[in-house]
């Protein structure tokens, strides 16, 4: 629980002079109470007034939305006499970024006078605070910190001027915006430390320098494609592909499906059961996908028309969100082939996920990714002992791995006594977790082992000592040994560049159009990342 | 080589960026400017000829505004730099003139002038700017000005300026009422002709607000605006999925459904309920126009915005069968969206898909691993999966979908979701007999472990009893079972106890061996059971002692029970024993409650006890009714939205008009295309009077067009809100307490002669607090709930859920 000093307020945009303030509108949340809420990331404080809230990175964003049909004459002011001597509050969000009234006034046609219903898509709030959250990190560069945006409030009042308009998402398209708003980022410019970068970011801080009335005179007014800038120029014109995909995976042993016990009478049982057995350890995925997403940087010169050429190693993409900028019929009566005018700058054409539980075992297990563990219970002459091992197979185009890390979670009872650590260094974090963690960047091709024992904490020896006991009882009876435990969940996370699970690569890229013979430079880059890579 | 130098120089100037941006924070606050000369200078600021320190001044001005904080002391200054002829000075003056305006009305209408001015500008972008400030402004008096503004706009030749125009209707629209909805109409039918498809995102917003029941102005615009669909922008592609999903409802005939097994012309049009076509194998006819839009909003499916796809599901499930549903793979846009975005949208995007997912299991049973948790997930987000697997439950993946479920009750280390995962394991047991019996067997070989929390012991018992409750007379072995548990005095913790003793009292009824023994045995350990648990003990006796009353009349047709207590009977033995074990029980609560039933039953009147202590109890609300029955077609009850935890907002989002009846639906001809090709200003007023008339003549139709906003009052709107907070949580309960208050009377006037004849000293000091426990005790507390506050242990029946058993009594 915190109060409202940890509760910072960054940036509050309020659409009209009578609109609450982000304090008003947290005491009327505190008024509602927290049990009254089942959800809160969206919240009923009045009869027309909802709070969304999203929150990102530590950065919250609150939206006032009022539904103007069910009370026309309901005067705002109400909501601030109200529930204003509410006191203290309580968020547990370290900063609230933004706080902007979107009126957003729909009335369904119902049949009954009586029962007005207003018919609201739930999502269109969250989206707009998404893409909110896009353009300002567009604009001020990742990851956002309260600094920048107080250092440019009027730039932050400028944008929200374009992107909210009486209450209404109004214009949304970054390179739109950035016509409209100049912003010579100086932390923008950072990301990508090209010499183009640099010339533009030099170029454009003279000319907002300029008058910007005269300087946008001069500007086509017909802008025909609204996702570009008109009359883009570089000197050195350059297009970058990033592909980025992310593997979520949750292993199981393999005798899990098939002989989970459904009558074992305590919670480590089914490992129990495969301690004894002499089946071979392996395991496999129980729920596996691949989660991708195709980043386009550009760096060209007046409109280019682009095709993408993927080659999709035989993937299925489902149904990838594109780009409004990519021509949709062309991918679903070619699948592999992105054509789209790109906006300038940076900008995700597409994302995409690859069931990978539609696959064979085999090849889901391909395509997981390029560490394979294994994680083998019931060792030693106890039966007590585990192993994790790591097998990082070489693979092509890929020369290390980066931030390998391994959390093993054991439950607050116990601890783990390491046996063998060939590589890394072992540590103990709170509430009955350890990490495994490597040095920033390995090499392939080496086989990291980590052998150890659960032990039961002090603390907690005489509470369980009676089911111990109990236990030990009737496990003697059947097997002579003490029960055994170990970690419920084991978690990988990794990084490398080079190459993706999927095998997806970029086959072409080619500029059809727009780009009178200057020969372009071209980039593309692989990133694997992991998102949950689960052992239990 | 000059690489390399630029390379050294920006990172130098990455550098350097750090400490001038900390720097640039504390300047646009003027932090080195003392508080008390602060607002001087910024003043002074203001009213410089300089455009830099007017810019300057600006900044401070607006991070006062952005920060919460007052600024209103500066309007003057401020506004004076209305005329500047720097664009960024112009913006941020306007964003404080709108903040401010209403306060300082005066001053506002001076600025006014200049903004008017600026409609005139070569530049479109101002243009653009003056007509959306001024349209916002709230000033009554300015209303003309801003319609003569609006009107210009319109004609403008710049889109950016049209489009401004076109939310300034909405804007309008919201500060000046219906009085201008007549005007703003005429304006929104030009605008809703351009060519634009920028200007067209706008309008289609301002129709959404100003008049969205009047589809009569879209009837013309139907097809050109299916074919633009990808044209527009995100937000407006929301609203004309909506409002064409509503169109369509209204004003297209339903689809046909033939029948696909066999060659003749047999067909029905699409039913109301969703699972309701007759035919194994059908085909879809639409109508042309409907066809139209949703091919056109088929490909909205790859858009990246989730309120698009939400808005695109919606249309598919309300206007197609099931088959094009899953033809248009739009399952799959959801589940895509559901991994690739945040946990708020997610969970929004989940209470969609358990919708129509509780409407037809089949739509999403292909993606039932997109819902196995990760332990990342959010809790809302987790407790919606589970309720969605649980729904797509079905024979082929129910082995899957249970090994997972047990695991997270196993394993999870969040409570909350434990308990999730075992009603979810409950729900899929409706599955068969054959799963409902295994859950059962793993629910009670889970019953014993240590180390569960309650919630999840008490959830386990929940729903062995909703399970018990289907079938009970197969499920006596799981009740002889469940009391062995009792046999071993610290096997199962107080909480766990309890529920089990109320189970067995409460299949007294069905199974009449079992209880004495479980009594006898308890009987035993009496006293060195915790509170609760005597309590329960004590409650068991009295329903097994009231259930041998019966049998004992049955048998020996002794209607006054002269002999009963003479005749040596076992359970009535144990009762006694039992009772008085609870009158020196060092508990005041459980003393009370042994002298309420013991006067409760000793009486020769049997009724009432038999009342109180054999009332039915309803099967807990734990899974969904099945859906596949045919014979239950009266859609959703509330129960079962209660079980889905589907919010309102989702509900609201998924009620859209009836279709409406063959003989209404007007001529398709009247979405003939409006002739666009002529420019807006040479736009012939003919056609739209005439077309005015026509739906004039149709209105009765138009079912929603009597529909007006009714004003309200301040205190109407508060007076509505008390009763509606009045009425909401005391609904179930009131109504039990108005049922019984009377018997409680009697029942008072009862006890207190029995008390007299049996003078009891001490505890005479206890009776008025011990009437009022009855008083709640009578409400219908049967399974001895403790809901006095003196030892904190009201949670102890929390298993319960509140108030359930007395909503639907179990026949």
């Amino acid at each position: 629980m915190a109060t409202i000093e940890g509760l910072t307020l960054i940036f509050e945009y309020p659409t009209s002079s009578s609109a609450p303030t982000l304090k008003t509108i947290l005491s009327a949340i505190k008024g509602i109470g927290s049990q009254n809420i089942h959800n809160d990331s969206i919240i009923q404080i009045s009869k027309i007034h909802t709070v969304y809230k999203l929150s990102i990175e530590k950065i919250s964003l609150y939206a006032l939305v009022e539904d103007i049909s069910t009370a026309q004459s309901l005067n705002l002011k109400s909501l601030n006499q109200d529930e204003s001597d509410e006191d203290d509050e309580s968020d547990e969000y370290d900063e609230v970024d933004d706080d902007n009234e979107d009126k957003i006034n729909k009335k369904s046609s119902n049949k009954d006078n009586k029962d007005k219903i207003s018919v609201i898509n739930p999502n269109f709030v969250f989206s707009f605070l998404g893409k909110l959250i896009e353009v300002l990190k567009d604009y001020f560069g990742t990851p956002i910190n309260p600094m920048k945006i107080q250092a440019n409030y009027d730039i932050m009042c400028n944008l929200m001027q374009e992107i909210l308009e009486g209450g209404y998402p109004y214009i949304t398209d970054l390179n739109t915006l950035k016509d409209l708003v100049p912003f010579s980022s100086s932390i923008g410019s950072k990301l990508l430390q090209t010499t183009n970068q640099i010339a533009k970011s030099y170029s454009s801080s003279t000319s907002s320098s300029q008058d910007p009335i005269a300087n946008l005179n001069s500007k086509s007014t017909d802008n025909q494609i609204p996702w570009r800038s008109s009359n883009v120029r570089y000197t050195n014109n350059e297009l970058f592909v990033d592909i980025i995909e992310t593997i979520n995976v949750i292993l199981t042993p393999q005798q899990f499906k098939s002989r989970k016990p459904l009558n074992g009478s305590n919670i480590n049982n089914k490992l129990n059961l495969y301690s004894n057995s002499s089946m071979p350890h392996k395991l496999i995925p129980t729920v596996a996908n691949i989660q991708g997403r195709l980043d386009f940087t550009s760096h060209l010169s007046g409109i280019p028309d682009i095709l993408c050429n993927l080659n999709l190693n035989g993937h299925y993409l489902g149904i990838p969100s594109l780009h409004r900028c990519v021509r949709t019929e062309r991918w679903i009566n070619d699948e592999g082939k992105l054509s789209f005018i790109p906006p300038d700058g940076k900008s995700t054409i597409m994302n995409y996920l690859i069931d990978l539980d539609s696959y064979t075992q085999s090849k889901t297990q391909r395509n997981i990714g390029f560490i394979t563990p294994d994680f083998k219970t019931g060792l030693g002459l106890k039966k007590n002992e585990f192993e994790i091992d790591l097998n990082i197979n070489f693979f092509k185009n890929v020369s290390k791995i980066e931030n390998l890390k391994i959390e093993i979670q054991t439950g607050n009872q116990f601890s783990i006594k390491i046996l063998r650590l060939s590589h890394g260094d072992f540590q103990t974090k709170s509430n009955g977790k350890f990490e495994w963690i490597f040095d920033p960047v390995i090499s392939l091709g080496i086989n990291p082992i980590l052998r150890g024992v659960l032990e039961k904490n002090d603390d907690f020896e005489d509470e369980s000592s009676y089911n111990q006991d109990d236990t030990d009882e009737t496990e003697n009876n059947n097997h002579h040994l003490p029960e055994a435990h170990f970690p419920k969940l084991i978690k990988l996370s990794y990084k490398n560049k080079g190459a993706v699970p999927s095998g997806i690569r970029v086959e072409s890229l080619e500029i059809k159009r727009g780009l009178n013979d200057i020969k372009p430079y071209k980039g593309v880059k692989y990133i694997t990342q992991t998102g949950e890579f689960i052992i239990r | 080589m000059s690489e390399s130098i630029t390379r050294i120089t920006s990172m130098l100037e990455s550098a350097r960026d750090l400490t001038l941006e900390a720097a640039a924070a504390a300047s646009a606050k003027l932090a080195e400017t003392p508080d008390s000369v602060r607002p001087k200078e910024v003043s002074a600021l203001l009213n410089s000829r300089y455009d830099r320190d007017v810019l300057k001044g600006l900044k401070y001005v607006i991070s006062l505004i952005s920060s919460g904080e007052d600024a209103s002391k500066y309007f003057t200054d401020v506004v004076k730099n209305v005329t500047s002829t720097n664009l960024k000075t112009r913006k941020l003056v306007y964003t404080y003139l709108l903040r401010y305006a209403d306060k300082e009305n005066d001053v506002a209408l001076l600025s006014i002038n200049a903004i008017q001015k600026s409609l005139g500008d070569t530049n479109d972008q101002v243009r653009a700017l003056a007509i959306r400030v001024m349209s916002e402004i709230k000033i009554s008096s300015i209303y003309p000005i801003v319609q003569l503004g609006i009107k210009k706009c319109i004609n403008d030749i710049s889109p950016n300026v049209r489009k401004a125009a076109a939310l300034s209707l909405a804007k309008v629209y919201y500060n000046h009422g219906e009085s201008s909805v007549d005007e703003l109409t005429d304006h929104l039918k030009k605008l809703l002709k351009d060519k634009d498809s920028k200007v067209l995102s706008s309008a289609i917003l301002a129709f959404r607000t100003i008049t969205p029941d009047k589809f009569e102005l879209l009837h013309g615009h139907f097809r050109r605006f299916c074919s633009i669909f990808g044209n527009l922008d995100e937000w407006a592609q929301v609203y004309l999925i909506e409002i064409f999903t509503d169109y369509c409802r209204l004003y297209i005939p339903k689809p046909k459904i033939y029948n696909g097994a066999t060659n003749e012309k047999e067909f029905i049009d699409l039913p109301d309920n969703y699972n309701e076509i007759p035919y194994p194998v059908y085909d879809v006819e639409y109508d042309s126009d409907l066809k139209l839009f949703l091919d056109s909003i088929k490909y909205l499916v790859y858009s990246s915005n989730e309120a698009v796809i939400l808005a695109v599901g919606r249309a598919y499930f309300h206007l197609t069968p099931p088959k094009t549903f899953k033809e248009s793979q739009i399952s799959a846009a959801f589940v895509r969206a559901l991994q690739t975005s945040t946990s708020e949208i997610q969970v929004f995007i989940l209470q969609s898909i358990l919708y129509m997912a509780a409407h037809d299991p089949t739509l999403f049973v292909q993606y039932e691993k997109r819902f196995y948790l990760f332990p990342g997930d959010h809790f809302l987000t987790a407790q919606f999966k589970l309720k969605v697997l649980s729904i797509i439950c079905n024979e082929n993946n129910i082995r899957q979908i249970t090994n997972e479920l047990q695991y997270y009750v196993l394993n999870t280390t969040d409570p909350k979701i434990a308990v999730e995962s075992v009603k979810s394991l409950g729900a899929c047991s409706h599955v068969s007999d054959y799963w409902s019996s295994k859950a059962l067997k793993w629910l009670l070989s889970q019953v014993p472990v240590p180390g569960y929390e309650k919630s999840v012991t008490a959830e386990f018992l929940t729903v062995i009893r909703y399970l018990v409750q289907q079938n009970p007379e197969n499920n006596v072995k799981v009740v002889i079972k469940l009391a062995n548990f009792l046999d071993d005095i610290s096997l199962l913790d107080s909480n766990a106890k309890e529920s089990i003793i109320w189970l067995v009292g409460e299949f007294a009824g069905i199974e009449s061996r079992i209880g004495p023994d479980v009594l006898r045995k308890l009987a035993k350990t009496f006293a060195f059971e915790q509170k609760p648990v005597r309590q329960q003990i004590l409650l068991l006796s009295a329903k097994l002692y009231s259930y041998d009353v019966e049998t004992y009349k049955l048998e020996t047709g002794d209607h006054g029970l002269e002999n009963y207590r003479n005749e040596n009977r076992i359970v009535c033995k144990l009762f006694n024993h039992i009772i008085n074990l609870a009158k020196y029980d060092d508990d005041y609560d459980v003393r009370d409650r042994s002298r309420l039933l013991n006067s409760l039953l000793s009486s020769r009147e049997t009724q009432l006890a038999t009342l109180i202590l054999q009332a039915p109890k309803p099967v807990p609300v734990v899974a969904l009714r099945n859906t596949n029955d045919k014979n239950n077609t009266a859609g959703f009850t509330d129960d079962d939205w209660g079980y889905l935890g589907i919010e309102e907002m989702i509900k609201n989002f998924n009620t859209l008009p009836e279709w409406s009846a063959e003989g209404e639906i007007p001529e398709k001809s009247i979405r003939d295309e409006i002739d666009v090709s002529v420019a807006p200003k040479s736009f012939s007023q003919q056609s739209v009077s005439s077309r005015q008339n026509f739906i004039n003549s149709k209105n009765d139709i138009t079912k929603p067009a009597n529909r007006k906003f009714k004003l309200q009052s301040l205190d109407d709107f508060f007076a509505e809100d008390d009763l509606r907070l009045e009425n909401f949580p005391r609904k179930t309960v009131i109504v039990e307490e108005s049922d019984t208050s009377d018997e409680e009377e009697d029942d008072d006037d009862d006890e207190e002669e029995e008390e007299d004849d049996d003078d009891d000293g001490e505890d005479e000091d206890d009776d008025d607090e011990g009437k009022k426990d009855e008083d709640e005790f009578g409400e219908g507390s049967f399974e001895g709930e403790s809901g006095e506050s003196e030892d904190g242990s009201s949670d102890s029946t929390g298993q319960y859920e509140e108030g359930d058993y007395l909503k639907k009594p179990l026949i």
